[in-house]
């Protein structure tokens, strides 16, 4: 197999596999917690995505992307926990 | 193929087939902090080697640059992420597997002032008390 074809026919395939247990995970979740995590092991995932295109196509521009991806999706974790954890304060 | 596209395509299968354990480990696992600890643990490493194979693919200075500055950033910030939603699972009052052997934080949350007490108090009262039931 050519270096290309590994990428397609393996690499990505199975990082396609894991986003879609993810969103079973996503889906099924009991807490809301549950999903916060998966939503952020999506994201991780679709970081690696943008690398393996970037590589895949030879275009260095790409990994700027994954550079944006990873500074929103601690953003969003971290104002996720904080204002479900006040919410649960102001409720009890 | 040449010697370098052998070691992207090493680290980008290692870094893939780590992520893939990280999912399963997420799917398969029975409680809302094994489920943390397996997908931040193994997602971390997969993503920081895939991201290796692309710099190794690369080889300019800007771009590895670049993928020294997110893997520094992720090893930083998602055990922090990780930390905070741990906390607010333990604030709502999520139960650990019935199987779990220690469980140092039950009972150190303060449900009025919203704090967490030090350790040491727990257990020097702990102490205390096993102590006067000798006497």
């Amino acid at each position: 197999m050519t270096f290309n074809g590994i990428l397609v026919g393996f690499v990505l395939p199975l990082l396609s596999i894991s986003m879609l247990i993810i969103f079973l995970r996503l889906f099924r979740g009991p807490s809301v917690v549950d999903k916060v995590i998966a939503l952020d092991l999506l994201v991780i995932i679709g970081i690696s995505i943008v690398a393996v295109y970037a590589v895949l196509f030879d275009q260095p521009m790409i990994i700027d992307i994954s550079l944006i991806l990873a500074l929103i999706a601690f953003l969003s974790t971290i104002a996720f926990a904080f204002f479900y954890e006040k919410r649960n304060k102001a409720i009890k | 193929m040449t010697i370098t596209e052998y070691i992207v395509l090493f680290f980008m299968i290692l870094g893939a087939l780590f992520i893939f354990v990280a999912s399963i480990g997420l799917l398969k696992m029975p409680d809302v902090y094994l489920r943390m600890s397996a997908a931040t643990i193994a997602a971390t490493f997969g993503v920081a080697s895939v991201l290796v194979a692309a710099a190794i693919h690369f080889g300019t200075i800007t771009v590895t640059l670049h993928i020294l500055g997110i893997i520094i950033f992720l090893i930083l910030t998602v055990p922090v992420g990780a930390h905070m939603l741990g906390r607010a699972a333990v604030i709502i009052g999520l139960k650990q597997w019935n199987r779990t052997v220690s469980n140092d934080i039950e009972g150190t949350y303060d449900e009025e002032t919203h704090q967490f007490c030090c350790m040491d108090e727990i257990r020097k009262s702990s102490g205390n008390a096993s102590d006067h039931e000798e006497d």
